[in-house]
């Protein structure tokens, strides 16, 4: 299995605060991972490292082995946690930049995910609703035939309905050879699809381990141990 | 890929300016023919009020070209802050591009479209002027060649390049640093950032410029132009030059959106 995520001693500060205090993370390849824990954890910042939006204060991030630059953002496909089209843009028009920028976007796909959702593709994107407008932004970003996707926050702001939407899509269109990192507090409503979880505190690892051994080991679910867990831990 | 970025800028900016441009010349072309009518039988004692009218009407047109010239310029730094530090820099520095293809790409659609705007400014004012004075056709180049007064183009185009390539540098480098520092009113924070800078830039070329004319008043004995021109030039240049590898600088290492 390759390593498709691999973070050594991540460090990243803003002023006096620290985001992410010395993580070490390897994550292997054909697995859907949830990157967990409470708001201000670190979990967007260390996604965001990722996807070469920020630049770490010190350690080192290597995506398939290749540390973040132009050459891993070909092999990453990133969602945010909040809209980030050029709002007068048509559907078709995304598309055709999405093509044009990434060899590895896959337009049949994309118009097949979107077809099912009923949208005119010359309809712009600032006239759909809150929900179209991520499942469109989800739907471009799962059309990319990417090594490593990363997902923040996919599901928060958007009703149980359109999570099942969005599960559904991560799900029926996951590249058995990708990893997909999920970031999100919203534990009780991915754990379904994680293959591993990883725990964040205060921009430290707690626990990285597979859902299954969990199960095994506790008898208990993901959100169950969560709870327990942070319960347990300094609050935020 | 610096040539896909470019075609999305340009095409992002288009669908604002392209309007606007052609707004443009259409008041030039009625402009013309509110000038054409002026000019010729119109101007009588019976038609007093329409020639007051038409004189509003171009005084409007002319207000329109500034606008519309200042504004062009406004929206292209606008559209570099919202397609970089805004949500939408979530796509733009998530692209597989450099960072020098991202910036690079922003710094030639803006130089291609103040050129057009300008290309554009000047055809409306010749355009609408044209029927008063046929003479105008050659007062740019007169203009020219009188600031570079005996055949000193080089001192007249370095001080063109220097102010065309800081009147670029100068807002995006303010826009760069406006967005990193400030929290919150990102704008307005460039505007001082912008503010500033110039200030500090002014103050350098002054003293300079007073430098110089001293050193050539005390040695001829006459005060040339020429170097203090070329040292102007030279001096925008660089800091251009300077301000773009600091942007670089901070958009790679200390981005933050």
């Amino acid at each position: 299995m390759e390593t498709r995520l691999q973070a050594i001693a991540l460090k990243k500060t803003y002023d006096a605060t620290k985001a992410l205090c010395g993580i070490d993370l390897s994550l292997p390849s054909g697995k859907i991972i949830g990157l967990l824990g409470p708001n201000g954890s670190g979990k967007s910042t260390l996604v965001k490292i990722a996807a070469g939006l920020l630049t770490p204060t010190s350690g080192q991030m290597l995506i398939c082995g290749k540390p973040v630059g132009p050459e891993t953002k070909a092999l990453v496909s990133y969602l945010p946690d909040r809209v980030y089209f050029e709002p007068k843009q048509r559907i078709i028009d995304l598309i055709e930049f999405f093509q044009d920028f990434y060899e590895d976007f896959d337009r049949q796909r994309a118009e097949s995910i979107l077809g099912a959702l009923n949208l005119d593709l010359k309809s712009k994107f600032n006239v759909l609703s809150k929900g179209a407008k991520e499942k469109v932004q989800l739907a471009l970003v799962m059309s990319r035939r990417a090594k490593l996707y990363l997902l923040d926050e996919p599901i928060a702001g958007v009703d149980p309905a359109a999570r099942d939407y969005i599960l559904n899509t991560i799900l029926t269109n996951f590249d058995p050879d990708a990893t997909i990192l999920i970031s999100t507090h919203l534990i009780a409503d991915v754990e379904q699809v994680l293959d591993e979880f990883i725990f964040l505190h205060f921009g430290q690892v707690v626990i990285h381990g597979t859902v299954e051994g969990l199960k095994a080991e506790t008898g208990k679910s993901v959100d169950e141990y969560f709870r327990e867990v942070f319960r347990c831990l300094p609050s935020c | 890929m610096f040539t896909k970025l470019l075609k999305y800028e340009f095409r992002t900016v288009k669908k604002a300016l392209l309007p606007i441009t052609v707004a443009a010349l259409l008041s030039a072309v009625l402009g013309y023919v509110m000038m054409l009518l002026v000019s010729q039988q119109f101007v009588t004692q019976d038609n007093v009020i329409f020639v007051f009218l038409s004189m509003i009407l171009l005084f409007g047109i002319i207000i329109l070209f500034v606008v519309y010239s200042a504004g062009s310029s406004f929206y292209l730094f606008y559209r570099f802050y919202k397609g970089k530090f805004t949500d939408e820099g979530y796509l733009t520095f998530t692209l597989p591009a450099t960072t020098h293809q991202i910036l690079l790409a922003s710094i030639v659609n803006i130089v291609i479209w103040n050129l057009i705007t300008l290309l554009v400014v000047i055809l409306c004012f010749f355009l609408t002027f044209a029927p008063l004075i046929s003479d105008l056709v050659d007062f740019p180049f007169q203009v020219f060649f009188e600031i570079s007064y005996a055949g000193n183009i080089f001192a007249s185009i370095l001080q063109i390049l220097g102010s065309f390539s800081y009147g670029i540098i100068l807002p995006m480098l303010s826009i760069t640093i406006g967005s990193l520092i400030a929290k919150k009113h990102k704008i307005l924070a460039a505007f001082g950032i912008g503010y500033l800078i110039s200030m500090l830039v002014s103050f350098i070329t002054s003293f300079l410029s007073i430098t110089e004319l001293a050193a050539v008043d005390s040695i001829y004995g006459e005060i040339s132009m020429d170097s203090t021109m070329i040292i102007t030039g030279i001096l925008m240049l660089a800091i251009s030059v300077g301000g773009y590898f600091i942007m670089h600088y901070l958009v790679k290492n200390k981005l933050n959106i």
